[in-house]
């Protein structure tokens, strides 16, 4: 899992601690916890502390070779809740690299399978006009977790000696076999169709909007031209010259001024892009659910196999044997048979029951987990869609003010009266 | 001559007076788009509809140059546009005339308007042919460029003191075809030649110039550089936001598209959808303008600097003269020293016969004789040539006051297309951000206080 990631000094982004509501999480927990504890264990982490990527770091690996560098990432949080006493200090700060959030990121998919998991951001950036800043991370994908903060050291060791690891191969592998269930839960289905289509509409907007602001910047940038031209022509002139050259002036800061404003952007862009990945997060989740119910009606399946067996087996008529040879079994045969038959039957019921008992629980939090995802969702881009009108807004001010700027230049040209008074018109020979 | 007319295309749809053959459709909005285009400025190249007098033109002479049709003969096909008139001068008969004329008839105009004043500045024409060479002479948008810089030079004229008393000029404004032709086929006159003679000659033919008039040269010369850059800068400008305007349109149905599936975000989306949509109508607007706005009058300007130029170089040319006449006093002056002091001058005639005193006395009358003529010839290239710097600078004076209140106008409207861009632009989506309906409710108080 080398990363040699392009990115360089990465944003400060700081997460405002928000009280989210949004209802209790199992955690795998010891058995014998404090009892005050237990409350805080219920809720998510973020509501009693911070939890911020503040920094990042060029690091290179222990080989001389230069161009083998990570960046690594300081994760620092401060508890803010005064009377949560839990494993954690008050505040501590380490630092991870990109590799280790996907680790994080694939365990929890696979131990909180109901769950529609947030997603980590590219690895790169990908437009022409993004400098190399970009901003890494969203923090807020850590605030709702806790078990990969609890131990620095061991960490490593904890999440994989889960076995994890294997459990995600199986389930990617499963991802794209087409599976067919007889009789899903509908609800799965409509996640499902809305997950894609959630996914595709977010590509569609980021693809065109992607070209319109290449296009845009493209026109802004132009007007450097304009810029030179009239500074150049206003060397020439005598009357209009000082009026030219400060419009000049104003149709180059025009042009520069949409770095910043196309930096701003990008930021509620990468919010859209997030959303892209939540929803194929939230079609893994149909996926799995999809799988757990293919599993219990193949369980189903065997069952149903195991009592016809059965049925040859009272009936002393293994089926090849008896149609070789005619030959029917002993009754001790026959009975060890049967026996052996309803252990199976016993073993397989179990099974089903316990996968059932399961998966029913797997729905309930599955839909309640994506309740909480499409209020987010709702919440969450329509604070980025009115901050990009917002932005929009702001960047006709400015136009607004460049171009009233250009405006009064050009008044002005005409104000000077002329250098020298005009000389005698004689008429023509 | 009758003009050939088989048949007549209406390239408009003034159909209601008109029997038209066939309407192409397409060019219909072209006689609108004069009436509504953008480079009204000032009355000497406004574009007047004459059914709405425009209280503020209170010139004694308005031109107006619209209704391009094209006309079909066997021998060729070619372009008419319709001259308007409205003068209360004395020397017209009437106060107002209705002519038509083709491209080759201005280019005869603008000959006789160079030969009568040679000295003077004189309006430039479009070009004969586009600058990319590939366009179809028929294409709308060249026949709306050269009916636009046609008009202008028909108001430069009328509001030229001197060149708008010409007599060609006013057959030009009232002659029915026929006798618009007769005076077209009189034949050049004799100084026409000259003059068209003269014309061809380089501005190396002089040698030196005054400051004044070598600064005019170098202006003439480095604002066709400046303009033409700006021109150049201008089309690249159109271009890329063609292509933007098309990334809008775009943008609008995907979001449209997305506001089905998601009831919540649904009236937000669309919102969203509708104001990209109306930016790219904003943004169209501002581009559709621009060609009325600011190409064409760069391009006149440009056409302009090449027009000082010709102007420099017929003023030249007297310059020229004046100094080979100098030239020839002088070598005349050697020949009569020679003479006076007894010697032969040098010749081919002389080599076979002798130097004798009468013959001598003879060579002295006639080099007299001609020395008096070209010292007359000399005090009336004189003449000209003083009233031809004077004219050509009082002319650039002109000019210039006519240039800077032109180009300070094409700023102008570039920058107020934009505000108005701008500022409606915003006040849209101030006002979409701020509707209760698109936001959650608690959010509302804060964030609107921000936005106005």
């Amino acid at each position: 899992m080398d990363d040699h990631d392009a990115e360089e000094n990465g944003i400060s982004n700081n997460l405002p601690p928000e009280a989210n509501g949004t209802g209790a999480l199992e955690t795998p927990q010891p058995p014998g916890a404090d009892a005050a504890e237990k409350d805080f264990k219920k809720e998510p982490l973020c509501t009693v502390m911070e939890i911020s990527v503040s920094e990042s770091e060029r690091r290179y690996n222990g080989s001389m070779n230069l161009t083998e560098y990570y960046t690594a990432y300081l994760i620092e949080t401060r508890v803010t809740e005064p009377t949560f006493g839990g494993a954690l200090s008050r505040q501590g700060a380490l630092w991870r690299r990109y590799s280790e959030f996907e680790t994080l990121a694939g365990y929890l998919g696979e131990a909180y399978p109901y769950v529609v998991t947030p997603p980590l951001p590219e690895k790169r950036a990908s437009h022409v006009w993004q400098k190399l800043a970009t901003d890494p991370f969203d923090s807020e994908f850590i605030d709702r977790r806790r078990v990969g903060l609890e131990d620095e050291r061991d960490w490593k060791e904890i999440v994989t000696g889960t076995g994890y690891l294997e459990k995600v191969e199986r389930q990617l592998k499963s991802l794209n076999a087409t599976i067919r269930v007889k009789k899903g839960d509908s609800r799965f289905d409509e996640l499902l169709t809305y997950g894609r289509e959630l996914e595709t509409h977010l590509s569609n907007v980021l693809r065109s909007r992607a070209r319109l602001t290449d296009a845009t910047y493209a026109v802004r940038r132009q007007h450097a031209n304009y810029g030179r031209v009239l500074s150049q022509w206003s060397a020439v002139e005598t009357q209009m010259g000082d009026g030219l050259q400060r419009a000049g002036h104003y149709m180059d800061a025009h042009a520069a001024s949409i770095d910043t404003f196309v930096e701003e952007e990008e930021v509620y862009i990468d919010q859209l892009k997030e959303y892209m990945y939540y929803a194929a997060a939230l079609q893994a989740v149909c996926h799995k659910y999809t799988m757990r119910q293919y599993q219990l009606e193949r369980l189903d399946d065997t069952l149903s196999q195991l009592s016809q067996r059965r049925e040859n087996a009272l009936q002393g008529k293994p089926s090849l044997m008896w149609r070789l040879l005619g030959s029917v079994d002993t009754d001790e045969v026959r009975e060890m048979k049967v026996a052996d038959i309803d252990q199976q039957v016993a073993d397989t019921e179990q099974q089903i029951r316990q996968h059932t008992e399961q998966l029913s629980e797997f729905v309930e939090k599955a839909l309640e987990d994506v309740q909480r995802f499409h209020s987010r969702k709702v919440k969450d881009l329509r604070e980025t869609i009115v901050n990009y009108m917002k932005l929009q807004i702001r960047i006709c001010k400015k136009g607004l003010q460049t171009w009233r700027h250009f405006r009064d230049c050009v008044d002005s040209l005409e104000g000077q009266p002329p250098p020298v008074p005009p000389p005698q018109e004689i008429g023509s020979p | 001559m009758a003009s050939p007319t088989m048949a007549t295309l209406d390239v408009t749809q003034e159909a209601a007076v008109k029997p038209s053959v066939l309407n192409l459709a397409d060019e219909s909005s072209m006689i609108d788009e004069v009436n509504n285009s953008q480079y009204i400025a000032t009355p000497s190249v406004a574009s007047v509809s004459w059914d709405d007098l425009d209280p503020t033109d209170t010139r004694d002479l308005q031109i107006k140059v619209d209704d391009p049709q094209k006309h079909v003969t066997s021998m060729e096909t070619y372009i008419t546009f319709r001259i308007s008139t409205k003068t209360s001068r004395a020397e017209f008969d009437d106060s107002e005339y209705s002519v038509r004329r083709r491209y080759n008839e201005f280019l005869w105009l603008r000959a006789r308007l160079t030969e009568a004043y040679p000295t003077h500045i004189v309006p430039p024409l479009p070009e004969k042919h586009s600058l990319l060479g590939q366009l179809d002479r028929y294409q709308r948008d060249f026949i709306r460029s050269r009916m636009a810089l046609l008009h202008r030079f028909m108001n430069r004229v009328a509001d030229h003191p001197v060149l708008s008393c010409n007599d060609s000029f006013k057959l030009f404004l009232v002659s029915k075809p026929s006798e618009f032709a007769v005076h077209r086929s009189r034949g050049r006159s004799v100084l026409n030649r000259v003059s068209e003679s003269l014309h061809g000659l380089t501005t190396a033919g002089v040698q030196s110039r005054s400051p004044e008039i070598q600064r005019v040269l170098d202006y003439a010369e480095k604002l066709s550089d400046k303009l033409t850059a700006l021109e150049k800068a201008s089309s690249r400008i159109h271009k890329d936001k063609t292509v933007m305007i098309g990334e809008m349109q775009r943008l609008h149905p995907t979001l449209t598209l997305m506001s089905a599936s998601e009831p919540e975000l649904g009236p937000l989306l669309r919102a969203a959808a509708g104001a990209v949509s109306r930016c790219a109508a904003a943004e169209q607007a501002v581009t559709d303008a621009q060609p009325a706005q600011l190409e064409q009058p760069l391009r006149e300007y440009v056409l302009y600097a090449e027009a000082i130029r010709e102007a420099l170089g017929r003023r030249d040319a007297v310059q020229a003269q004046f100094e080979a006449t100098a030239a020839e006093i002088q070598r005349k002056e050697a020949e009569r020293a020679q003479v006076n002091a007894g010697h032969a001058p040098s010749g081919l005639s002389w080599v076979f016969s002798r130097a004798t005193p009468e013959a001598l006395k003879a060579e002295e009358e006639k080099l007299g004789k001609q020395l008096h003529q070209l010292k007359v010839d000399l005090e009336s290239l004189n003449d000209r040539l003083e009233c031809a710097n004077s004219n050509l600078l009082a002319d650039m004076e002109r000019w210039e006051k006519l240039k800077v209140r032109d180009i300070s106008q094409l700023l102008g409207a570039m920058g107020d297309s934009q505000i108005n861009f701008y500022e409606e632009l915003g006040a849209g989506l101030a006002i979409t951000a701020g509707r209760r309906s698109l936001r959650g409710s608690s959010e509302q108080r804060e964030e609107r206080q921000s936005l106005l």
